[in-house]
C-alpha cells in the first residue's frame, strides 16, 4: 500500500500536472543554467583575447567548442525556458483559468528538454558537437538540441491554444493583458522559429549521418545557431521582454492598462516580422545574407519596439514613478532591445547590400567539403552582428530579473529581496553594454580567415580583455539571481510574503502563491482591468446553478 | 439571478467556465500544423536557393546518373488527395452521428495511406542515390525524411481516432479530435505539394 503510494507520488511530482509546478522547473533549472553558460562563455572571452596562445583550453577546436556550448546553453538552456517557464506560469493566471492546455503534455515538455540539455552536454563532452571527431557524437549533438527545441515547441503550443480558445468569461482578445499579447505573440514565434532551426539540424543530421560531411570540417555546423544571434530571428527573445516589460510599468507607475487593442498591433507585427522577415536566414544555410528584405524587416521590429516604449514612457511620465528592481529592469531591457535593433538597421543600411554576393559564396563554402570553409567563428561579427545578440542577452536576462521580482509573491509566495536584485538588474544592464562595447570595437579588426583557423590575437588591443569584463559582470549577475531565488526557496523566514504592490489583471486576485486550482470560482471579466471593476467577483448566476451543468472541463478526461 | 447581463445567460456561463478540451485540441493542431509546415518550408527554401545557385553556375543540379521517376510521385500525391477526402469525410460523419461511416471513412484513409508509404519506399529504393553522395541527396531525403515521418504520426493518429471512434468516444459535439487531425491531415498533404513540385517535378 505504501509502495504504491510512493510510486503514485514519484509519477505525480514527475508529471507535475499543474502549470504551476512546470513554469517552476522551468524558471529555476534555467537560471541555473543561465549562470553556468556564462561562466563558460567568461573562459571562452578571455581566450578570444589571444588565439595564438591559448591558456585554459589546449587548442582551438576545444576553444571552439566550449565557445559554441555557451551559446547553445544560452539560448535554449536558459534564456527562452526561462521566458517560457514564465509564459507557462503567467498564462492561465492572467487568463482566469485553473489549468493550462495539454498539462501533461507542457510537463512532459520539461523533461524532454532537459533530457536534449543533458545529452548535448553528453555529446560535447565525448567530443561531438560543432566541430567535434566522434560522428556518432556529433549526430548525438544535433538529435539532442532539436530535443530541446521540441520540447519548447510543445510548451509553447499549449501556451499559444490556451491564450486562442481557454479565457475566462467575458475575456476577448481585447481585454487580455499586455502580457497575453505578447506572450501569445512569444509562442506563435517561437514555434515557428524553433521549427526552422529544428529542420537545419535534420540537414545537419543527415549530413554527419550519409558521411557527406568530412569531420575534419565539421565546425562549419556552428552556422546552424547563426539565426539566433542576428536579427529578425533574435527577436523571439525580444517578444515577451516587451509584455513584461509593459505590465510591470502599468503596476508600478500606478496606470492599469484599460485598453490593449493599441499594444495588439506592435505584438503581431513583431511576430510576423520576426518569422517571416528570419526565413531568409536558415534558407541560405545560417551564413548570413543579408538583403533588402532583413533590412525591412528589421527596421520594422524597431518602429514597433519604437511604439511600445513610447506607450511606456507615457505611462511611466503621467503615472507615480517607483524606482524598484522590477522598474529598472523593465525599463532597462526595453531600452537595450531598441539599442539592439537600432544598432542593426544602422549596420544593415552600411554594409548588408555590399556584403550579400561575398556572403552568398560563403553559403556553399558550408554545404560543399570540398571547398574551403572558413569563417563560421567569425559570422558573428561578419557585418558587425554581433551586438545584437549581447545586447539581447542583457535585455532577456533583466526582463527575467524584472519579472521574478514583479511576480515573485506569486510565483515564490514571497517578495525577493530588493537590494540584490536591483544589484543584479544594474549588473546585468551594465555587464551587457561593456560586451557590447567591445563586440562593436573588435569587429573593426576582426578577419575571418584568421580568426578560422586559431591564429588571431588581439593581446595589447585597449579592448582584448572588455569581453571578459562584460561577460563576467552579467555572470555576477546571473549569480545574484540564483542566490536571491534559492534563499527564497530554502529559507522560511526570509522575503515579505504580503503584496507590496498588486495590479488590475486576473493574476493578481488569486492566493500568494496561488491555489491549485487558481480561482475558487468562475471567473467573469468585464474589462481589461477586471481587479478595478465594482462588480469583480460577484457572481452573476447563483454558483449552485452551475455545478449542475455537465461541462467537460480542460484535463477532466471527458474526452 | 440578479445582475445577468445579456451575455451572462446560465447556458454561456457554464459554457465558458473552462475552455472545452476539444476547442484546445483544434487550437493545439493548428499551432503544432503551422509549425511543421513552416519548418518545412525552411527545408524546402535551402534546397530552392542551393539549386537556383547551382543551376546559375549552368551546371546540371542532380548529380549525374540520377533520375528521379515520376510515377511514384504522382501515385502518392492521388493517394494523399483521397485520403485528405476521406478523412473530412470521417470528420463529417461523426459530427452528424453518423458512427459507421465515420469509421468506414478512416479504413479508407488508412488504406490509402498505407498506399503512400508503400510507393514513398519503392520511390528510395530505385533512386540510384544514397544519402552520401552529395548535398542535393542530403536535401531530397531530410526533406523526404521529415514528410514521411509526419504522415506516419498522423496514421498513427488515424488508428487511434479509430478505436475511439469505435467506442463511441467522438460522435456529435466530441468529433472534434477528428477535426484536429484533419487539420494536421491538410498540412501534411500541402506539405506534400510542396515536396512533389519543388523536387519531384521541377527536379
Amino acid at each position: 500500500m505504501t509502495a504504491t503510494k510512493n510510486s503514485r507520488a514519484v509519477g505525480s511530482s514527475l508529471l507535475m500536472i499543474n502549470h504551476k509546478e512546470v513554469g517552476r522547473m522551468y524558471i529555476g533549472t534555467s537560471i541555473l543554467f543561465l549562470f553556468v553558460a556564462l561562466l563558460t562563455a567568461s573562459f571562452a572571452a578571455y581566450e578570444v583575447a589571444d588565439l595564438a596562445n591559448l591558456e585554459i583550453f589546449s587548442n582551438v577546436g576545444q576553444f571552439r567548442q566550449f565557445w559554441s556550448l555557451s551559446r547553445e546553453v544560452l539560448v535554449l538552456g536558459a534564456l527562452l525556458p526561462a521566458l517560457v517557464g514564465l509564459a507557462i506560469f503567467l498564462v492561465p493566471l492572467q487568463l482566469g483559468v485553473s489549468k493550462l492546455g495539454f498539462e501533461k503534455g507542457v510537463a512532459s515538455s520539461y523533461w524532454i528538454w532537459l533530457l536534449g540539455f543533458l545529452m548535448a552536454v553528453a555529446a560535447y563532452v565525448m567530443d561531438g558537437g560543432p566541430g567535434g571527431a566522434a560522428q556518432e557524437f556529433v549526430e548525438l549533438w544535433a538529435l539532442s538540441l532539436a530535443m530541446m527545441a521540441v520540447g519548447l515547441i510543445w510548451a509553447l503550443s499549449s501556451v499559444a491554444a490556451t491564450i486562442l480558445v481557454a479565457r475566462a468569461q467575458g475575456l476577448s482578445m481585447a481585454r487580455a493583458s499586455a502580457a497575453t499579447w505578447f506572450h501569445l505573440a512569444f509562442a506563435l514565434a517561437g514555434v515557428m522559429v524553433l521549427a526552422a532551426y529544428c529542420a537545419e539540424l535534420a540537414v545537419s543530421f543527415v549530413r554527419v549521418r550519409s558521411g557527406f560531411l568530412d569531420l575534419n570540417n565539421s565546425a562549419s555546423l556552428l552556422s546552424n545557431f547563426a539565426p539566433f544571434t542576428r536579427f529578425p530571428s533574435l527577436m523571439i527573445l525580444g517578444i515577451p521582454v516587451m509584455g513584461i516589460a509593459t505590465e510591470v510599468i502599468s503596476v508600478h507607475s500606478d496606470r492599469p492598462i484599460k485598453d490593449t487593442r493599441a499594444l495588439s498591433l506592435p505584438a503581431l507585427l513583431v511576430t510576423l516580422l520576426s518569422v517571416v522577415g528570419g526565413v531568409s536566414y536558415f534558407t541560405t544555410i545560417m551564413v548570413p545574407k543579408v538583403s533588402v528584405f532583413n533590412t525591412l524587416a528589421t527596421l520594422g521590429l524597431l518602429v514597433s519596439v519604437l511604439g511600445v516604449l513610447g506607450y511606456n514612457k507615457l505611462q511611466l511620465f503621467k503615472g507615480k514613478f517607483s524606482m524598484n528592481p522590477a522598474v529598472v529592469a523593465s525599463v532597462g531591457s526595453l531600452g537595450l532591445v531598441l539599442t539592439a535593433l537600432a544598432v542593426t538597421t544602422v549596420d544593415l543600411v552600411a554594409y548588408g547590400f555590399a556584403d550579400t554576393i561575398e556572403l552568398k559564396t560563403l553559403t556553399m563554402a558550408t554545404l560543399d567539403p570540398d571547398l574551403a570553409s572558413g569563417g563560421t567563428l567569425a559570422a558573428e561579427g561578419l557585418v558587425a552582428l554581433g551586438p545584437a545578440f549581447s545586447l539581447m542577452v542583457g535585455a532577456s536576462l533583466l526582463s527575467a530579473i524584472g519579472a521574478f521580482h514583479h511576480w515573485a509573491i506569486k510565483i515564490w509566495g514571497r517578495h525577493l529581496p530588493t537590494p540584490p536584485m536591483m544589484a543584479a538588474a544594474l549588473l546585468a544592464l551594465v555587464g551587457s553594454m561593456i560586451w557590447t562595447v567591445a563586440q562593436i570595437w573588435a569587429v573593426q579588426d576582426i578577419d575571418v580567415v584568421q580568426l578560422s583557423v586559431g591564429a588571431y590575437s588581439n593581446t595589447g588591443e585597449p579592448w582584448a580583455l572588455l569581453p571578459l569584463i562584460g561577460v563576467g559582470v552579467t555572470a555576477a549577475s546571473a549569480l545574484l539571481v540564483v542566490i536571491s531565488v534559492a534563499s527564497l526557496a530554502s529559507s522560511k523566514v526570509s522575503g515579505s510574503s504580503q503584496p507590496k504592490w498588486e495590479g488590475s489583471t486576473l493574476e493578481w486576485a488569486t492566493a500568494n502563491p496561488p491555489k491549485r486550482d487558481n480561482f475558487s470560482e468562475p471567473v467573469v471579466v468585464r474589462s481589461a482591468a477586471p481587479l478595478l471593476d465594482e462588480d469583480f467577483g460577484k457572481p452573476s448566476v447563483e454558483i449552485e446553478e452551475l455545478e449542475t451543468t455537465d461541462v467537460p472541463a480542460i484535463g477532466s478526461g471527458a474526452n | 439571478m440578479a445582475d445577468v447581463t445579456p451575455y451572462e445567460s446560465l447556458a454561456d456561463l457554464a459554457g465558458h467556465r473552462e475552455a472545452k478540451r476539444s476547442n484546445l485540441v483544434v487550437a493545439g493542431s493548428a499551432v503544432i500544423s503551422a509549425s511543421f509546415a513552416f519548418g518545412f518550408s525552411v527545408l524546402a527554401g535551402i534546397y530552392v536557393a542551393l539549386r537556383a545557385d547551382v543551376i546559375a553556375d549552368g551546371s546540371r543540379w542532380l548529380p549525374q546518373g540520377v533520375e528521379i521517376p515520376l510515377t511514384q510521385p504522382n501515385y502518392m500525391g492521388v493517394s494523399l488527395i483521397l485520403s485528405l477526402f476521406t478523412i473530412w469525410w470521417a470528420y463529417s460523419a461523426a459530427k452528424g452521428g453518423d458512427r459507421s461511416n465515420a469509421l468506414l471513412a478512416q479504413v479508407m484513409t488508412l488504406l490509402f495511406s498505407l498506399g503512400f508509404v508503400v510507393q514513398a519506399f519503392y520511390l528510395f529504393s530505385i533512386l540510384d542515390m544514397t544519402a552520401g553522395d552529395s548535398i542535393q541527396a542530403v536535401l531530397i531525403y531530410t526533406m523526404a525524411g521529415a514528410h514521411l515521418l509526419a504522415y506516419l504520426a498522423g496514421m498513427c493518429a488515424v488508428m487511434f481516432t479509430f478505436m475511439r471512434t469505435l467506442v463511441g468516444d467522438f460522435e456529435g459535439q466530441r468529433s472534434e479530435a477528428l477535426l484536429a487531425l484533419a487539420i494536421y491531415w491538410t498540412q501534411v498533404s500541402a506539405v506534400y505539394a510542396i515536396l512533389w513540385y519543388a523536387v519531384y517535378i521541377t527536379k
